[in-house]
């Protein structure tokens, strides 16, 4: 069912969603920038931005930094611990692009040995949909197949439209904002522009592609910014914090860019070269898994030299041509 | 519960059979399950995690053996460690040895590249087992005749029926009477090598490619030849993404891989690299 609604009442419902969830919603900084933050009844949503927040929902979702176990053996009962988490009801207001994102995370963490604390975690949130009413400069989602506004696949979605809200709820599964008005017509179809080089199968092959790996390679800075920033990427590595007696262990955030990615002990890497590290980003990113690229932009937003995975098509598609 | 949790196990003895590699008697605190072939995560406390494949069975006293070779920052950490110290342990992880595939073949043929032997000492334990076992071919190299680890064993094994020993170090000292070479050529040696035969490989990486070349002589099917691969592993339960090979992760799809299955994933075994070649730009 369709409805219509003003951006007060919008506010007012996310202020009394406040007092029985957690509320993640994208929110304002002083400076302009929009980051998906822990909303206090006090703070402003903000739901009238192009593109996507700055930040990925992983922040909340899949955390930096956490704390997986820790150790004690000090007394005669050594103890290595696991720390537990209260399990709290958390809502999370989405672009379409990251609600992907974590589908994706979903299967990865859930396939094989599943990861306990994310399901956990996951069971007890409640996603919500932004539908997009501006194109940000960066999207490029329909390339991926991932639409700005959703058409099927949402539990509850906010569009802006003008002046007002379009709210669409498939399974209620909260309580909806005051003064609705009912309507029949769906928000408007946006599409961002769709990139699709002809070697994209192959992208990965950096004997095949010498001339667009030279120029990434040439380019890359290594700050590793497009995997801290990419909502889909997963890698980690672990950390001992401590000493023998006391200590945490703690998980990081990974990139496969890293030198030290998969260097061995005794100092042998089986992917040598920069050229490796690349090719294995851009064949989980476009090509392995039904490509875990979703089109958001960010890397794009934040590479220092132009090599986000949309530049990165772009050159592929402009090499397509020349 | 965690999934990544290590259960505390103290180390009961300490053996020192050659000079960068020592035997460690485990004994988990909690109870733990592994087969052949798959790896577990030790863990010394605040040094991190790294993969070790066990060497021997749970016997009936709860421990288990683990070989140790000193390479790294975490390996010397556990080599300067004593009887009664705690370590962490989970697993087993990945896919071990196909023990039953072992037994059901023609014969077996065992080809252990120093270190190597760990793994494929807890096949061949339990290979033993089994009344109605074929015949089985054990090829163990070692860079000196020094470093040959579970004498014990070999003499053993000597000793059993159906069971062929082909020893050979690249470099001799004193006391060694044996062959001196590499495992390659001790594989030409083998005889009666049918169709049904099934290979099971574990050595350093550069060994892969001269065994595989070598096999090629015989009749026998990619989907009997096992190596055991190995890769930096941080999570064990593939979701660290540092083990990736290809299209696979080798913590889960690994790390005993059949040659049809690492050509169906067009993986490479094995790369020529300096030590410490760089990731940066070299050009």
């Amino acid at each position: 069912m369709n409805y219509k609604t003003d951006g007060d009442s919008i506010a007012k419902w996310i202020k009394s969603l406040c007092r029985s969830y957690e509320v993640i919603a994208p929110k304002k900084e002083p400076n302009g920038d929009i980051f998906y933050s822990i909303i206090k009844p006090s703070d402003a949503v903000c739901l009238d931005f192009a593109g996507t927040p700055i930040n990925t929902p992983k922040d909340f979702i899949y955390e930096n930094y956490k704390r997986l176990i820790k150790w004690d053996f000090s007394s005669n009962e050594s103890a290595v611990e696991t720390f537990e988490e209260e399990s709290k009801k958390r809502i999370i207001f989405l672009r379409n692009c990251d609600i992907k994102a974590i589908r994706l995370l979903d299967a990865w963490f859930e396939q094989d040995v599943a990861d306990e604390d994310y399901k956990k975690f996951r069971e007890n949130l409640t996603l919500v949909t932004i539908g997009c009413h501006l194109i940000g400069p960066h999207c490029f989602c329909s390339t991926f197949g991932v639409d700005p506004v959703e058409k099927e696949n949402y539990e509850l979605q906010l569009t802006k439209e003008e002046n007002s809200y379009i709210v669409q709820a498939k399974n209620l599964v909260l309580e909806l904002p005051n003064h609705l008005e009912e309507i029949s017509h769906e928000p408007k179809e946006l599409k961002t522009v769709i990139l699709d080089p002809k070697n994209i199968h192959t992208i990965y092959d950096f004997e095949k592609n010498t001339e667009l790996y030279n120029e990434i390679t040439k380019r890359c800075q290594l700050c590793d910014g497009c995997t801290f920033l990419c909502p889909t990427c997963t890698c980690y590595d672990i950390v001992d914090h401590g000493d023998e007696i006391k200590g945490e262990r703690l998980r990081l955030w990974d990139s496969c860019l890293f030198s030290s990615f998969t260097k061995m002990a005794k100092g042998y890497d089986p992917e040598p070269t920069f050229a490796h590290s690349w090719s294995r980003r851009l064949s989980c990113k476009l090509v392995m898994n039904d490509r875990s690229c979703i089109g958001c932009g960010r890397c794009d937003m934040t590479c220092p030299s132009n090599i986000g995975m949309k530049s990165i098509l772009m050159l592929a598609q402009h090499k397509d041509h020349a | 519960m965690n999934t990544q949790r290590p259960i505390p196990a103290v180390i009961k003895n300490i053996e020192h059979p050659s000079k960068y590699v020592k035997i460690f008697t485990l004994f988990p605190k909690e109870p733990l399950s592994f087969t052949p072939g798959q790896f577990l995560m030790v863990s010394v406390f605040p040094e991190g995690e790294a993969a070790f494949t066990p060497c021997s069975c749970i016997k009936e006293d709860g421990t288990f053996e683990i070989a140790i070779n000193l390479v790294g920052r975490l390996t010397s950490k556990l080599h300067s460690m004593k009887v009664g110290d705690i370590i962490g342990i989970r697993g087993g992880y990945g896919k071990g040895f196909s023990v039953q595939k072992a037994v059901n073949s023609s014969s077996i043929t065992i080809i252990a590249g120093g270190i190597g032997i760990a793994p494929l000492r807890f096949l061949i334990q339990k290979l033993l087992a089994y009344g109605d076992r074929p015949k089985i071919n054990i090829i163990y190299s070692a860079n000196k005749a020094s470093k040959f680890l579970f004498m014990e064993d070999l003499e053993s094994w000597q000793n059993e029926k159906e069971i062929d020993l082909y020893l050979a170090a690249a470099k001799a000292d004193i006391k060694w009477k044996g062959y001196i070479g590499r495992s390659t050529d001790m594989i030409e040696k083998l005889k009666e090598i049918d169709a049904d035969a099934s290979f099971f490989v574990c050595g350093p990486p550069p060994m892969f490619p001269s065994v595989l070349e070598k096999l090629k002589q015989f009749p026998v099917h990619e989907k009997n030849i096992f190596f055991t691969l190995e890769r930096n592993m941080r999570c064990g339960i593939g979701k660290c993404g540092h083990c990736y090979m290809g299209d696979i992760r080798l913590c889960v799809d690994g790390p005993v891989m059949s040659i049809s299955d690492i050509k169906k994933h067009h993986l490479i075994v094995f790369r020529e690299s300096g030590p410490f070649m760089s990731r940066y730009r070299t050009e």
